[in-house]
């Protein structure tokens, strides 16, 4: 089966090919193709994405695309086969998460939230809260660069106030 | 609802060392929502300590759209309360998106509870799960009426609460709508005690998107029928807990029915009734074409054959079916004191997964008999019989013109592979268009 392809263009100038299916992933240019039907040959231009971060919002989509294909195709799969091939794609999106630097990741999820695909915020998203969970407020700070602004005695009274959280 | 992630990605010691040379905050670039989307996916206390890292972070945890309270993670009714009410009343002109509430406080009021939902219900949530762990049979904890009318609801799951008549806001409020649940699509209801049985069924009656509904009861919930009407409604769930309870210290004898069931929903695909002992099963529409996951059995002692007669009449009209070995039991039971050409033709059934017990594989020829256009056999069971060979007269006509998969399972390690054998031979012999045969060791 054949399938469209549609271009995209970063805010550096690059393009990149990509199915319309695995375009669609973005409500934003989902809404495009919908609304304002794209020109085949013309790009549609994404000012708030760069290069390097497109690439990877491109290659998240395509591997998305595959899995809800593969869920009409097999209506008579297992349980098994079902959970198998849901932990395939855990373990891709643990391998894809934990190739990119912190500086990477919150660029993914501005671009993620500016082309609106709810899957791929939501990944990143407990990606950031997994380095965030059961770690102390130092530790938090020391890894995302956090200043603290309290002082000490303002610090103490948040504290106080939800004391069974810190304790 | 709870989504699992294998996401263990913790950042190497590489890339920290590079951040903290850096030197500038990370979450600079993030605007406070996408700050808040992260806080969502932390428990509550996770989220509560955020509040110390800067000013920025100090009023955040009170903007998530997703929050999950829950009173384990607190040490006491006061801190709980507190927690959650500053929550609720904090930033009331934000709209939630989910909000799950585990409730088990040792002193329960019931305006406040009432009160404090209405305040989630306010801020237009979209999936409001309650699970309720207080003693409900010294305290009852009521859902308050204006649940009924929250317009923005999209999922709803209830556990061990109270729902009170939605006629009462007819009461209220003479002219308005007694449920006004437009969004509604997917509920789910464990062990909630209605005022009357006739509420579960106005309540869903009154859904006009419900999708998907599971029910399932409890035996202090009192339910006496599960009536099902609606015109969306794509998937039913319902099982009884009622036969996992002990009865040894209360009443032995105690006789444990399950509530009637009545069925009527148009394009229904998919039901699955499981541990379920009914007096009485009314099936008055579902889509022919659907699915079926069926565990249920009648005292066919003391019961009404009629009943029985009635239900294989509603379920010969399935396409797909799972068929517990209680089930099956039940059917061989009383196929023993009904000749089997009372049985209704099973003519839909293509599919059939059954679960057996050792007594009743005898039972499976007559039972294929019936299902006249089968294409695919997956048979469980825990031991195949002692036998010599298979000798099937007549054969079943499915086994002869339709039957294209078989799947057979034992559970028994003590079973040889010699019995499997038989089973095989006897298929290649008698089962032309067969094109796959599975026989799976335990």
């Amino acid at each position: 089966m054949s399938s469209n392809m549609i271009m995209l263009k970063s805010s550096d100038g690059a393009s990149f090919e990509i199915e319309e299916a695995a375009a669609r992933k973005s409500k934003i240019i989902a809404n495009m193709i919908e609304v304002e039907c794209v020109d085949e040959d013309k790009a549609i231009p994404l000012q708030n994405v760069t290069g390097n971060i497109l690439a990877l919002v491109i290659e998240y989509c395509n591997k998305h695309i595959v899995d809800d294909d593969d869920d009409v195709a097999t209506e008579e799969a297992s349980e098994e086969e079902e959970e198998a091939k849901k932990k395939k794609v855990d373990d891709w999106e643990a391998e894809f998460m934990n190739s990119m630097s912190l500086e990477t990741m919150f660029e993914l999820l501005l671009a993620a939230n500016y082309l609106n695909i709810k899957s791929l915020i939501d990944l990143v998203c407990q990606t950031i809260a997994n380095n965030i969970k059961d770690k102390t407020p130092e530790e938090v700070r020391k890894i995302f660069s956090i200043e603290n602004d309290f002082t000490p005695e303002e610090e103490e009274e948040i504290r106080k106030e939800n004391a069974w959280a810190f304790g | 609802m709870v989504r699992r992630t294998s996401l263990n990605t913790c950042l190497s010691k590489r890339k920290l060392k590079k951040t903290k040379f850096l030197g500038e905050d990370r979450f600079s670039v993030l605007p406070d929502h996408l700050l808040c989307r992260i806080l969502s996916k932390l428990s509550i206390k996770d989220s509560v300590r955020t509040s110390v890292l800067s000013k920025r972070w100090n009023y955040l945890w009170l903007q998530v759209p997703v929050i999950d309270f829950d009173f384990h993670d607190f040490s006491n009714d006061v801190e709980f309360l507190e927690c959650l009410d500053r929550f609720v009343l904090s930033y009331k002109e934000l709209d939630l998106e989910k909000f799950k509430l585990v409730y088990d406080v040792n002193t329960h009021i019931q305006d406040d509870f009432v009160w404090r939902i209405s305040n989630v219900v306010k801020r237009k949530v979209c999936h409001l799960t309650v699970v309720n762990q207080v003693d409900v049979q010294e305290d009852l904890v009521r859902m308050p009426l204006s649940l009924y009318s929250c317009g923005t609801l999209v999922n709803l799951t209830l556990y061990c609460v109270a729902m009170n008549d939605p006629m009462d806001i007819h009461r209220d409020n003479p002219g308005s709508e007694s449920v006004s649940l437009p969004c509604l699509k997917t509920v789910y209801l464990e062990g909630v005690i209605f005022d009357d049985s006739s509420v579960l069924k106005t309540f869903i009656s009154r859904c006009s998107a419900l999708e998907d509904l599971t029910v399932v009861t409890h035996f202090d919930d009192f339910l006496k029928v599960v009536s099902v009407c609606s015109q969306l409604l794509k998937s039913f769930k319902l099982h009884s807990m009622r036969h996992e309870y002990d009865y040894e210290d209360e009443d032995p004898d105690a006789e444990i029915d399950d509530p009637d069931v009545e069925i009527d929903a148009p394009r229904l695909e998919y039901m699955s009734i499981s541990g379920y002992q009914p007096k009485s099963f009314e099936i008055l529409s579902v889509d022919p074409f659907s699915k079926l996951n069926v565990d249920v059995w009648f005292d066919v002692e003391n019961d009404d054959d009629t009943m029985i007669r009635k239900f294989l009449i509603e379920i010969s009209t399935f396409r797909e079916m799972i068929i517990s070995a209680r089930s099956l039991e039940c059917i061989h039971h009383y196929s023993k004191m009904e000749p089997v050409e009372v049985f209704p033709q099973f003519s839909n059934l293509s599919r059939l997964d059954a679960s057996l017990v050792e007594s009743s594989w005898e039972f499976l020829p007559t039972f294929l008999g019936c299902c006249i256009n089968l294409r695919s056999l997956s048979v469980e069971l825990d031991c195949l019989p002692e036998i010599e060979e298979i000798e099937l007269s007549p054969v079943p006509q499915c086994v002869l013109s339709s039957l294209e998969f078989v799947k057979l399972k034992t559970t028994t390690v003590a079973d040889t592979p010699r019995k499997r054998e038989l089973v095989r031979c006897f298929l290649m012999k008698n089962c032309p268009v067969l094109k796959k045969l599975i026989l799976c060791e335990p």
